[in-house]
């Protein structure tokens, strides 16, 4: 099986704290993966743009663009992207607003972290993105 | 006034001058005293005849007159005056005249018996007048004189000067005077005694003038004094009938003038020159026989014996004859006891003895008539002495009249008691009815009635009802139980509002009368009960026994018809009062009622009212509550996650074998960061909460800051952007966590009205200034505002636009707050793009 490139994920985070430790320990837990890593909603669009990543782990309340809209961007770009929505609320209010904006997002994810949870979604979206590949193979 | 009066008519010239002499002489005489002249002229017959003439004659006239006065007015002093007189009268005459017979020519032995005699009745002289002044000023009393007192004392006067006379013609007497040498010592002595109690006299009779204002009495005085300084001159002559002797028997005759005048205004002043002796004495005699017989008293005169026995009666006046019906001869051959009644007869001993004791006696006895009818008298006994005999007068005076006047005036007592009975009676009590009934039997019994009515005008109908009766029987009563007015007697009382009696009844025919004379009434008086000039009845008395009433029972009935009247109308205001009274306190226990009512109404109201702001004050402590927790756990969120991670970590780090020293400090530091963080917000929130006990002073701004540092993570997650302006920041005073709690209220209303509003772009600018002392603060957004229909309903508690979420109360809080607890005002406003409220404190 050929990987004609290694899988790339977008983290969005305000918190400059919880950004840095999010990505040193996705970093440690996948390897392979490649992280980039965004302030805002803004920023995490134009980095999108640059770097095209795979799978995107946002969290939900940021400055500037927050994490639905900035979803809502880039699906408008790539739609087959892969979401990870990090939540303060579980309740159904961001799920209503993110029906409401016509958006798909495939996983949500409650604050704090749990690492096994997160590990396992990106897992998935890794397994998925994979299968998507073998079935149709990126033309090269 | 009227003594005054009396002096002037005294004082007329000749009277004023009439002193005048008495010091020319008194000169006169120490002028020739000190001449030594020695020269004399001497006739006895000359003096005989000139004594005669002026003081002889001029004694008896005056001698006379003193005795008529004294017999008339019985002054023992008056007949001393009368001796006096005589005395100086005769003593110079016979002196002179007894010298001419033992001796006709005048010598040694002659002229010492002529003075001796004259000397010595110069002293009995003084002597009687100064007794007589004397005894006129001392007692006034009036004794019944007898002339034989008159007589006697004359006749000593006529032996004294007798014996006198015969003595010294008999040369019994020491020698008086020796011609040329002048008196001897003792009749210097005599003379001097004699001069000295001739001015004594005059000095008393003087003082005796001041009082009584007579004209007798002072030119008898002065008379007095001439007489003492003729005897002076002739007491330091050395030689008998010298200047100086003639001096002082003219100045003694001057005297004697004196005296003729004293005499004459005396006369003159009693006017009693025209009435003889014997017609003052019989008029004196008349006066009492008139007074004794005119008396109202009766008056008898009986002896008193030792033995305490009443002799009989000696005199007995016409009034006691008249008294007890007998006549004076009659009554005459009877005694005390014969007169007295039985019962009265007792302890005549004691009597006598009390009345030797005391002089008099006052007691009250029954006496019995001739013809046996007995009176009360009053009896005024005195003793006195007649003839060495116990006299009694008994002055005795007919109380019979007195008694009846008594038992009248005793009566009418009766009356006025019953009326002040009555009126008592009334005044006291409440049941009216019955005390007039009680006091119209008692009034029929002391008037002796046997019948009384009451009548009360029952004006519907103008006519008079039977209230009270009495004397009659029941159907007799119902047959008079009504009457119109002009029917009957009774009637014709109400009618004419005056009194009407109707006497002897039967003989009457008169047809108002028909009723009472059926009822066998003789005598019927009627009296209206009139009250304010109205007639509210009749209060009538009949008698079966008597034919009229006197004026007197007629008063007592009018009395107390007055009375019922008066209580009547007492009676009937009493009642109006009494319902009045009634109605105003039914009244008033309404309104208290209705008060009771109301008040408990207001009380559960303001309970109401409490327990409501009560739940109010709940509900936004919970709503506060709801917010902060809310804040918190935005505030916590990130660190809890960045913790979370933390941790996490630490056993990441050691399953891939790259856990190490430095990660471990790393993560311990990180984590505490992160803890003391959550620590501080906490402790933030807890500050919040707090309730500001006392008011203080605190920057407006510092409290702005602290609440924004609550919410600016619930803000900050609405991407709101927030500004502080602060422009200027004062002091004030009041509660700043109060304060702080009305901010954030303000701000979360922004952030909810953003959230609602999706505001695009939310701007949330605070702005501090300040105006007069005061601190203003702006909160404006730009959600849009207020509606206009509600914005004047925001600070009502329960208001919402938040639907189900909201409580209505925060503005409502925050309203009363800064209004009521610090004085201040919050308002809001709508501005272009959204609202804005202003906090003022």
């Amino acid at each position: 099986m050929i990987f004609p490139e290694k899988l790339t994920v977008l983290i969005a985070e305000d918190d400059d704290k919880s950004l840095e430790l999010l990505s040193s320990i996705l970093a440690l837990n996948f390897p392979n993966l490649v992280f980039h890593s965004a302030r805002n909603g803004r920023a995490g669009v134009e980095i999108f743009k640059k770097h095209l990543p795979d799978i995107i782990i946002t969290d939900f309340n940021m400055p500037e663009m927050d994490g639905i809209q900035m979803i809502g961007e880039i699906q408008s770009i790539k739609p087959d992207v892969m979401t990870i929505l990090v939540t303060a609320y579980g309740d159904k209010t961001i799920q209503e607003a993110t029906a409401s904006a016509g958006l798909e997002i495939e996983h949500h994810l409650l604050k704090p972290i749990n690492f096994k949870e997160l590990f396992a979604i990106v897992n998935q979206c890794v397994t998925s993105i994979n299968d998507l590949r073998e079935l149709h193979p990126l033309p090269i | 006034m009227e003594k005054v009066l009396l002096q002037n008519n005294i004082k007329g010239l000749p009277t004023k001058l009439a002193w005048f002499p008495i010091p020319v002489i008194l000169v006169a005489a120490l002028v020739l005293w000190s001449l030594h002249t020695r020269t004399f002229y001497d006739s006895l017959y000359l003096l005989v005849s000139l004594n005669f003439m002026f003081s002889t004659l001029i004694s008896l006239f005056v001698t006379f007159l003193v005795s008529r006065s004294f017999l008339l007015q019985g002054r023992p002093g008056l007949l001393f005056l009368g001796c006096g007189v005589l005395f100086w009268g005769w003593g110079g005459f016979i002196g002179s005249a007894a010298a001419i017979k033992v001796f006709p020519l005048a010598n040694q032995l002659n002229i010492n018996i002529a003075v001796t005699i004259h000397n010595l009745c110069m002293f009995l002289s003084a002597l009687c007048h100064l007794s007589g002044s004397l005894l006129s000023l001392r007692s006034r009393s009036h004794q019944r004189i007898s002339a034989a007192w008159l007589i006697t004392a004359y006749l000593v006067v006529i032996c004294a000067v007798g014996s006198i006379t015969f003595l010294s013609t008999s040369g019994m007497t020491p020698i008086f005077f020796v011609q040329g040498q002048g008196g001897t010592p003792l009749r210097q002595f005599v003379l001097s005694c004699s001069i000295s109690m001739f001015i004594g006299t005059a000095i008393l009779m003087f003082q005796l003038y001041r009082r009584m204002a007579s004209r007798f009495i002072y030119w008898y005085s002065l008379s007095l004094v001439l007489v003492a300084e003729g005897l002076l001159c002739i007491l330091i002559q050395t030689v008998h009938a010298g200047p100086l002797g003639w001096l002082g028997r003219s100045v003694q005759y001057l005297g004697s003038i004196y005296m003729l005048i004293a005499a004459i205004a005396s006369v003159l002043e009693s006017g009693a020159w025209r009435i003889s002796l014997e017609t003052a004495l019989n008029d004196a005699r008349q006066q009492f026989e008139g007074l004794f017989d005119l008396a109202e008293d009766g008056i008898l005169v009986h002896e008193l014996y030792d033995e305490g026995v009443y002799g009989k009666f000696i005199q007995a006046n016409p009034a006691i004859c008249r008294m007890l019906g007998y006549r004076e001869q009659e009554l005459l051959q009877l005694g005390m006891l014969q007169i007295v009644s039985p019962e009265d007869r007792q302890f005549p001993e004691q009597e006598a003895e009390n009345l030797r004791r005391s002089g008099k006696l006052r007691h009250e006895k029954t006496l019995l008539s001739k013809y046996g009818r007995s009176f009360p008298t009053e009896i005024n006994t005195r003793l006195f002495q007649q003839k060495g005999r116990n006299m009694v007068m008994s002055v005795i005076r007919d109380l019979s009249e007195r008694k009846s006047a008594e038992t009248a005036l005793q009566n009418s007592f009766q009356r006025l008691d019953l009326l002040a009975f009555t009126a008592n009676r009334l005044l006291a009590s409440d049941s009216l009815q019955e005390v007039v009934d009680g006091l119209c039997h008692k009034v029929m019994a002391f008037l002796d009635c046997q019948v009384f009515f009451n009548f009360l005008v029952y004006e519907p109908q103008e006519r008079l009802q039977l209230n009270l009766f009495a004397g009659i029987t029941e159907d007799e009563a119902k047959k008079i139980e009504r009457f119109d007015f002009g029917m009957v007697v009774c009637d014709c009382a109400g009618q004419d509002v005056c009194r009407i009696v109707a006497n002897n009844i039967p003989a009457t025919p008169d047809p108002r009368t028909e009723v009472l004379k059926a009822l066998g009434i003789i005598a019927y008086a009627c009296h209206p009960l009139i009250s304010k000039g109205k007639m509210l009845g009749t209060l009538s008395f009949g008698t079966r026994t008597r034919t009229c009433f006197s004026e007197e029972d007629l008063f007592l009935m009018k009395g107390m018809a007055d009375q019922v009247a008066i209580a009547m109308e007492r009676n009937k205001n009493e009642e109006e009062l009494r319902k009045s009274e009634e109605v105003l306190r039914r009244a008033h226990e309404e309104l208290e009622q209705r008060v009771k009512e109301r008040t408990r109404g207001l009380v559960e109201a303001l309970r109401e009212l409490q327990q409501k702001e009560h739940l109010l004050l709940q509900q936004s402590r919970f709503a506060a509550m709801g917010e902060m927790i809310n804040n918190i756990a935005h505030q916590w969120r990130q660190p809890l996650n960045s913790l979370g991670l933390n941790i996490q970590r630490l056993s990441l780090f050691y399953e891939k074998g790259v856990f190490d020293q430095e990660l471990l400090n790393q993560s311990v530091t990180d984590a505490m960061l992160l803890i003391n963080h959550m620590s501080g917000t906490i402790d933030d929130y807890r500050n919040f909460f707090k309730q500001d006990k006392e008011k203080m002073a605190f920057k407006v701004s510092e409290v702005i800051t602290g609440a924004m540092k609550l919410v600016e993570a619930s803000l900050g997650d609405n991407k709101i952007n927030t500004k502080v302006d602060i422009q200027d920041d004062p002091l004030v005073i009041g509660y700043p966590n109060e304060y702080s709690q009305v901010v954030l209220n303000i701000l979360i209303n922004a952030r909810d009205a953003f959230e609602k509003q999706r505001t695009a772009e939310p701007v949330l600018v605070i702005k501090t200034s300040s105006k007069d002392e005061r601190s203003i603060v702006t909160i404006t957004d730009n959600a849009g505002g207020i509606p206009p229909d509600v914005i004047f309903k925001v600070f009502d508690p329960h208001f919402t636009t938040k639907g189900p979420n909201g409580t209505g109360i925060g503005l409502f809080m925050a309203k009363n707050i800064i209004e009521r607890n610090m004085n201040g005002k919050l308002s809001v406003q709508n501005t272009r793009d959204g609202a804005e409220f202003i906090i003022e404190v």
